[in-house]
C-alpha cells in the first residue's frame, strides 16, 4: 500500500516537472532578425514607397530567404465573427497561403470563432502558450492582454519598421499612437468609422408616414440622418403612441447608456468618466451627475406611459428583431455613415435616423479592438508581413473580407460587388459580416448598397468629430480587479431598472450610488484619476 | 501472522489473489491520473500574478490577492448565505422526493409504471437556457401564462416576476426539483429493485401495512445509500447549478440579493476581466470548503455509523 | 383488509405519478409547439400553446443552413454510444476492485476517487494538459475523453452497489469451485450488479449526449464534429454574450440580428432532446428486465 502512495507521488512530481519544461520551452520561441545589410530587391512589398532603403532591403531579403530555404513558416491568425468557424475556412485559408507563398514565403492559417467562444478559446489559446501569431483583442480586453503579456511590443528591434511599415503609411499616426499604452505601441488600430454620433434613434417609416410626419423635409444637405432635439422625439414618441396603442413604441437596450449621452467612459468602464470629455480631464462618478439623472427620468416618464415593454429587462431578443416582428416601432441607436442603410436592413423596412448628440470620438474608441501579435510567436517578422500584407494589398484584404470573386461574390457593373449567383447571406460559405474587425476594409471592394465613396466620407466622419481629450488613454485596472469585480456586479443589479425606467429614479439612484460606494467607487476612481493624470503627463495633455 | 519467513511467503501469495483486481483497477486509476490529477498543479494559477511570457511556474507570487474579490466585498455574504441555504434546501427536498417517488414506482404494478419514469426524466434532459425560456413563458409580464391565463380571469393584479425578489426562492427550488426528480429517484428505484423480496413477504404474513413495510423495511435499507448520496452533496455545497441561478432569472438584476450565487458571481465579475487566477481562487475556495465539510460530515458519520462512512 | 389497502395505494400512488408526469410534459409540450410557431408571433405574442400562426420555418432553417444536423447526430450517436461502452468498463471494472474488502490500499484508493470529486485543476490547467501534452484538440478523442469517461460520483456509486448487493458467499463461493478473480466478476457479480450497470450506463450516456462543454472548448476548426447539443449551446452562448456585451462591442446588434431567432432555438433544442425520447423506452424495458432478472437472493 505505502509502495503504490510513493509510486503515485514520483509520478506525480515527475509530470508536475515535465510539464514546468514544456510550458517555458513554448513560451521561449525563435525570432529571426533582421540583417540590416542591403542587397538584391525582390520588389514585393506593396505601398511602402516611403521606407528607407535599408528596411525595405532586409524585408525583402528575409523572404528571399525564405523562398531559397524552402521552408515557409506558417502565420496563425485568429479574429471574431458572428456565427463561427465559416464552411469556406479551408479554401479561404488556401487562396490566401497561395499568394503569400509567392509574395513573402509564407503560409497563413486563420482561426474564426463567434464572440462567446472566442473570448473563451482566445483565453485558453494565449494562456498555453498555443500557436496563435496574429489575433484581435476583441472581446479578450486590450489592456488585460498587454497586461498579461500577451502581445508583443511591435517596435522592439524595429519590428514594424522593418516588416510593416507600409501599414505606417496607411494608418493616421494619431489612432497609431492612441494605441500605445505606457508609451508602448502593442496594438494596431484597423480602418473604420472610430467616432460614434451620439444619441441616434431608429423609427419605421411606416409609422412616421402614418402620423403624418413630414421627415423628408427634414434632411439637410447630402446627410442621411436628420439632426433633431429630444422635445420633438418626445412628441413623435406620444403621436406614435396614440396611433399605434397595441405596439410598443422602442426597445430600450443596454449600449444606450454608453451611445447616447456625452460623456466618455475612459478605461473602458463607467467606474469614474469624464462628464466633459472635450473640455476637462476631471475624473466623475457617472451614477450621481445630473447627466445620468436626466437620462433616466426620460425613459422613466416614457416607460411609465407606456411606451415600453414590461418584459424589456429580462429580454435577450435584439431592439431589431423587435422592429423587424412589427412589435416596435423605433429604438436608440449610435449612427455612422452607412447607417440607414444597415438599419433598414436588420429591420427589413425603411428606417429614418434622427441624431440628436454630436459626432464624437470616445478616447477608447481608436484602441477598442486593435490588431496584435502574439509575444510567444516564433516569427514575428512573419506575423509583421502578413499584418502589412492585409493593410496594404487590396487583394489580400479582399479575400479576408469578402472571400473568393466569383464563388462568394461577383463584381457589378457600377463597380459595386454583390453575392454570386446562387449565394446569399443564409448559404454563403464565408461571409463573415465583421469588415470593421479586420485590418483594412478601406482597400477592398464595396457591397452593394453602400455608397462607393462610403470610406471618404468615413474618412471624413472620423476627422470632423470632435474628440474626447483623454483620446488614446488605456486603464489597466488589475490592481483594483476586485473592487472591478464588486461593482460590476452592482451594476448589473441596477443599472437596466433604472436605465429602462421600471425604478423610480429619485429613490433608485441614491440606492445605486450608496451600493457602490460601499464596493469601492471611491478607490477605483482614485486609481483612475492617478493613471488619467500620469497619462496626461507623459503624453503633454492639459 | 507467523514466522518471518513464513509470513512473508503468506503475504506475498495473498498479495499474488490480489494481482487481477489491481489490474483491474488500472484503467479507472490512469484515467482518472491522467484528467484529474495531472491538472491538478494548476491550482497554484490561483496564488499567481499570471504573466504570458513567463509562464505558469514563473509568474510572481500573488499570496492570496486573487482571494480578495470573493470576501472583501458586501455581496460575500450574501452570495455564500444564499449558496449554502439553496443547497442545504435541495439536499432535503431532492431526496424526500426521490425516494417518496422511487417508493411508489417500485410498488406501482400498472403498465404506465414504464410511462411515468419516462416522464418525468424529460426535464433532466432539457438545457438550463431552454428551461429558462420556458419558465419565461410561465412568468412573463406581458404574455405568460400566469399572469394572463391565471391572475387576470381571477381578476387579480398582475405580477412582474422578474422584479420581485419574495417568490424567488420557491420558484428557485420547485424549477430545480422538477430538473433533477427523474435522474435523483433512479439511484434510489434501482437500489429498492435489489432488496431482498424476502423481508417483505415475512411481513406482511406477520400483517404490516404497506407504510409500516415501508418506513420498517424499506428506508432503514436504504440509509447507506441515503448517507452516501448526501455526504457527497456536501462536498458540494458551495458550487451551484450555474444554468438554474443565472438563465433561469434571465440575469435579472433586481433579484440578484436572492439568486446570486458564489458561482454566478464569479461569472458576472469575471466576464469582462477574463482574469483566470481569480476563477481559479474561486475554484480553490469553493473546493477547500467543501473538502473540509465533507471530512467533517464522514467523521461525524463514522462515530455513529461506521460502516456507512465514505472512507 | 390487506389488499383494500394496496389497493388505495395503489390508486394513489397512480394519481401522484400522473400528476408529475403532466408537470414534466406540458412544459416540453409548450417546447415544441413554439418551435412551431411563428417567430415574430413568438416576439409579439410571448409563448402560447395555441399560437397565432404556425410555421415550420425553424426546422427548415436548421436543416438547410449552416452545419450539417445529420452530421451532428450521427456524432452524438457514435460519441454516446461508444463513451457510454467504455465509461461502463473503467468504471465497473475500479469499482469491482474497490468493493473487496480485503483489498490492499483500498482506503487509499477509494480516497484519492473521492478526491477527484472535490478539487479540479480547473479549465486552463485541463486545456493545457489535453491540448498541449496530449494533443487531442479539434479531433474526436477530445469529444470522449476529457471528463466524461469516468467520474469518482458513479465509480463510488458502483462500488458501494457491489459492496451491499454481491453478498460475499456468493463470491466465495464462486472461488471455490476453482474460478479465477476476473471469471468470478463476470459470470458472478456482474449478472448481479445489472441493475446499477443500467444505471450508471444510463447516466454516462445522458452525459455523453447532453455534453457541449467539450466540443465548445476542444473544437475550433473541425466543425464536422460538432455535436448537437454543441451547435444549439454556441448559438445560445453567443447570443447571451452579444446580449451583455452590445456596449462594447460597438455592432453587437447587427451580430445578434443575424443568429437565428428564438423558434430556432426552441426548435434545436428539440431536436436535441427527440432522440432520447425516442430511444429511451427501449432502453427502458432492457433496464426492467435487468432489474427483475438479476434480482433474486437469499
Amino acid at each position: 500500500m505505502k509502495r503504490i502512495l510513493a509510486i503515485l507521488l514520483c509520478i506525480m512530481l515527475i509530470t508536475l516537472s515535465l510539464s514546468a519544461c514544456g510550458d517555458s520551452s513554448t513560451n521561449g520561441g525563435n525570432s529571426s532578425t533582421a540583417d540590416n545589410a542591403g542587397s538584391a530587391d525582390n520588389g514585393s512589398n506593396g505601398g511602402s514607397d516611403a521606407a528607407a532603403e535599408g528596411q525595405n532591403d532586409a524585408a525583402a531579403k528575409i523572404i528571399a530567404e525564405r523562398k531559397e530555404s524552402g521552408v515557409y513558416p506558417t502565420v496563425v491568425m485568429a479574429y471574431m465573427n458572428w456565427s463561427g468557424s465559416p464552411a469556406g475556412l479551408t479554401r479561404i485559408q488556401e487562396a490566401i497561403s497561395e499568394y503569400t507563398i509567392e509574395k513573402y514565403g509564407i503560409q497563413v492559417e486563420l482561426e474564426i470563432m463567434d464572440a462567446a467562444s472566442y473570448s473563451q478559446e482566445m483565453t485558453l489559446m494565449l494562456s498555453s502558450g498555443e500557436q496563435v501569431d496574429l489575433f484581435n483583442a476583441i472581446t479578450i480586453g486590450y489592456t488585460s492582454s498587454v497586461n498579461k503579456g500577451y502581445c508583443l511590443d511591435l517596435e522592439e528591434e524595429d519590428l514594424i519598421r522593418t516588416y510593416g511599415s507600409g501599414i505606417l503609411d496607411t494608418l493616421n499616426a494619431d489612432f497609431v499612437d492612441a494605441c500605445r499604452i505606457s508609451g508602448v505601441l502593442y496594438g494596431l488600430p484597423q480602418q473604420r468609422d472610430m467616432a460614434i454620433g451620439m444619441f441616434g434613434v431608429a423609427i419605421g417609416a411606416e409609422y412616421l408616414d402614418a402620423i403624418g410626419f413630414d421627415y423628408n423635409s427634414m434632411y439637410e444637405e447630402g446627410e442621411e440622418v436628420i439632426y433633431s432635439d429630444f422635445a420633438a422625439i418626445d412628441s413623435i414618441f406620444a403621436q406614435l403612441h396614440e396611433a399605434f396603442p397595441e405596439k410598443y413604441v422602442f426597445t430600450p437596450q443596454e449600449a444606450t447608456l454608453s451611445q447616447g449621452p456625452e460623456v466618455d467612459a475612459i478605461g473602458g468602464d463607467t467606474y469614474g468618466v469624464l462628464l466633459d470629455p472635450i473640455n476637462s480631464l476631471e475624473v466623475s462618478n457617472l451614477y450621481s451627475s445630473d447627466i445620468f439623472k436626466e437620462f433616466c427620468t426620460m425613459f422613466y416618464n416614457w416607460n411609465r406611459a407606456g411606451y415600453i415593454s414590461a418584459d424589456a429587462l429580462t429580454d435577450d431578443t435584439s431592439a431589431t428583431s423587435h422592429a423587424k416582428a412589427g412589435n416596435a416601432m423605433a429604438y436608440f441607436t449610435a449612427t455612422k455613415p452607412g447607417i440607414k442603410q444597415q438599419e433598414s436592413n436588420l429591420c427589413g423596412r425603411e428606417m429614418i435616423v434622427f441624431q440628436m448628440g454630436n459626432d464624437f470620438m470616445k478616447s477608447s474608441a481608436v484602441a477598442a479592438m486593435p490588431w496584435c501579435i502574439n509575444s510567444g510567436t516564433d516569427d514575428p517578422a512573419a506575423a509583421m508581413q502578413i499584418l502589412e500584407g492585409f493593410y496594404t494589398d487590396p487583394y489580400m484584404s479582399n479575400l479576408l473580407c469578402w472571400g473568393e470573386e466569383g464563388v462568394e461574390y461577383q463584381k457589378m457593373d457600377d463597380g459595386h460587388i454583390t453575392f454570386a449567383d446562387g449565394v446569399s447571406a443564409e448559404n454563403s460559405e464565408y461571409y463573415n459580416n465583421v469588415n470593421w474587425e479586420l485590418p483594412n476594409q478601406f482597400i477592398a471592394e464595396i457591397w452593394e448598397g453602400d455608397e462607393l465613396d462610403v470610406w471618404e466620407r468615413m474618412d471624413d466622419f472620423n476627422n470632423k468629430s470632435t474628440k474626447s481629450k483623454a483620446l488614446g488613454f488605456a486603464f489597466d485596472n488589475s490592481a483594483v480587479a476586485s473592487e472591478y469585480t464588486a461593482l460590476y456586479n452592482v451594476y448589473q443589479e441596477y443599472v437596466f431598472q433604472l436605465m429602462y425606467g421600471y425604478v423610480d429614479p429619485e429613490v433608485g439612484i441614491p440606492e445605486m450610488v450608496s451600493k457602490l460606494e460601499a464596493a469601492g467607487l471611491q478607490k477605483y476612481m482614485d486609481a483612475k484619476e492617478a493613471a488619467l493624470r500620469e497619462w496626461a503627463e507623459a503624453n503633454g495633455v492639459n | 501472522m507467523g514466522g518471518s519467513k513464513w509470513g512473508k511467503l503468506m503475504r506475498m501469495r495473498k498479495l499474488k489473489r490480489f494481482i487481477p483486481l489491481y489490474i483491474m483497477a488500472v484503467p479507472g486509476m490512469l484515467y482518472l491520473f491522467i484528467n484529474n490529477y495531472m491538472p491538478l498543479p494548476g491550482l497554484v494559477l490561483a496564488f499567481k500574478n499570471y504573466n504570458a511570457r513567463k509562464g505558469i511556474w514563473g509568474s510572481d507570487w500573488a499570496g492570496f490577492n486573487n482571494f480578495k474579490y470573493l470576501f472583501a466585498t458586501q455581496d460575500a455574504f450574501i452570495i455564500t448565505r444564499n449558496t449554502i441555504l439553496y443547497n442545504l434546501t435541495f439536499i432535503v427536498v431532492n431526496t424526500m422526493m426521490a425516494i417518496a417517488v422511487a417508493i411508489i414506482l417500485s410498488e406501482l404494478r400498472t403498465r404506465g409504471k414504464k410511462f411515468y419514469q419516462s416522464a418525468i426524466l424529460l426535464p433532466f434532459l432539457i438545457s438550463s437556457v431552454i428551461i429558462g425560456y420556458l419558465v419565461f413563458a410561465f412568468l412573463s409580464t406581458e404574455n405568460g401564462f400566469i399572469n394572463n391565463s391565471i391572475l387576470a380571469p381571477l381578476g387579480l393584479e398582475r405580477i412582474s416576476w422578474y422584479i420581485e425578489k419574495k417568490y424567488w426562492p420557491f420558484i428557485l427550488v420547485l424549477v430545480n426539483t422538477w430538473k433533477n426528480i427523474g435522474y435523483n429517484c433512479i439511484i434510489y428505484l434501482s437500489t429498492i429493485v435489489g432488496f431482498d423480496k424476502g423481508y417483505y413477504e415475512a411481513a406482511s404474513i406477520d400483517g404490516a401495512s404497506k407504510w409500516k413495510q415501508i418506513t420498517k423495511i424499506t428506508i432503514p435499507l436504504l440509509r447507506p445509500t441515503i448517507i452516501m448520496l448526501v455526504l457527497m452533496s456536501i462536498g458540494r455545497i458551495f458550487y451551484s447549478d450555474f444554468g438554474l441561478f443565472y438563465q433561469v432569472p434571465q440575469n435579472s438584476g433586481a433579484l440578484y440579493s436572492v439568486t446570486n450565487t458564489i458561482d454566478t458571481y464569479v461569472y458576472r465579475g469575471l466576464l469582462e476581466l477574463g482574469d483566470i487566477t481569480m476563477s481559479a481562487a474561486a475554484g480553490v475556495y469553493q473546493s477547500l470548503v467543501g473538502f473540509i465539510l465533507v471530512l467533517g460530515a464522514n467523521l461525524l458519520v463514522r462515530k455513529m455509523d461506521p460502516e456507512n462512512a465514505l472512507f | 383488509m390487506r389488499t383494500k389497502e394496496d389497493r388505495i395505494f395503489q390508486i394513489i400512488g397512480n394519481i401522484v405519478m400522473i400528476i408529475l408526469s403532466a408537470c414534466a410534459i406540458i412544459p416540453f409540450v409548450l417546447l415544441v409547439v413554439s418551435s412551431l410557431t411563428d417567430n415574430d408571433t413568438l416576439i409579439r405574442n410571448g409563448y402560447s400553446f395555441i399560437p397565432e400562426k404556425w410555421s415550420a420555418y425553424a426546422y427548415e432553417y436548421v436543416f438547410k443552413t449552416g452545419n450539417s444536423v445529420m452530421q451532428a447526430y450521427g456524432i452524438s450517436v457514435v460519441l454516446t454510444m461508444l463513451g457510454t461502452v467504455c465509461s461502463l468498463t473503467i468504471t465497473t471494472l475500479l469499482a469491482y476492485a474497490l468493493s473487496k474488502k480485503n483489498l490492499p490500499g483500498r482506503g487509499i484508493m477509494t480516497f484519492i476517487v473521492f478526491f477527484t470529486m472535490l478539487f479540479n485543476g480547473g479549465l486552463v490547467p485541463t486545456y493545457m494538459n489535453y491540448t498541449n501534452t496530449f494533443g487531442i484538440k479539434n479531433t474526436f478523442w477530445a469529444l470522449l475523453v476529457p471528463n466524461l469517461l469516468a467520474n469518482g460520483f458513479n465509480i463510488l456509486l458502483m462500488k458501494s452497489y457491489f459492496v451491499t448487493g454481491v453478498p460475499d458467499e456468493i463470491l466465495e463461493a464462486a472461488y471455490i469451485d476453482g474460478a479465477s478473480e476476473f471469471r468470478t466478476f463476470l459470470t458472478v457479480a456482474l449478472p448481479l450488479a445489472k441493475p446499477i450497470v443500467a444505471t450508471i450506463g444510463l447516466f454516462a450516456g445522458i452525459a455523453y449526449w447532453n455534453d457541449w462543454n467539450n466540443g465548445y472548448i476542444y473544437l475550433t476548426k473541425r466543425t464536422d464534429l460538432y455535436s448537437i447539443q454543441n451547435l444549439l449551446n454556441r448559438m445560445i452562448q453567443n447570443i447571451q454574450f452579444l446580449s451583455q456585451n452590445s456596449s462594447n462591442i460597438s455592432n453587437a446588434n447587427v451580430g445578434l440580428s443575424s443568429i437565428p431567432s428564438v423558434s430556432v432555438r426552441m426548435a434545436m433544442a428539440v431536436i436535441g432532446v427527440l432522440p432520447i425520447i425516442i430511444v429511451y423506452p427501449f432502453i427502458q424495458s432492457n433496464f426492467v428486465k435487468g432489474i427483475t432478472l438479476g434480482g433474486v437472493k437469499g
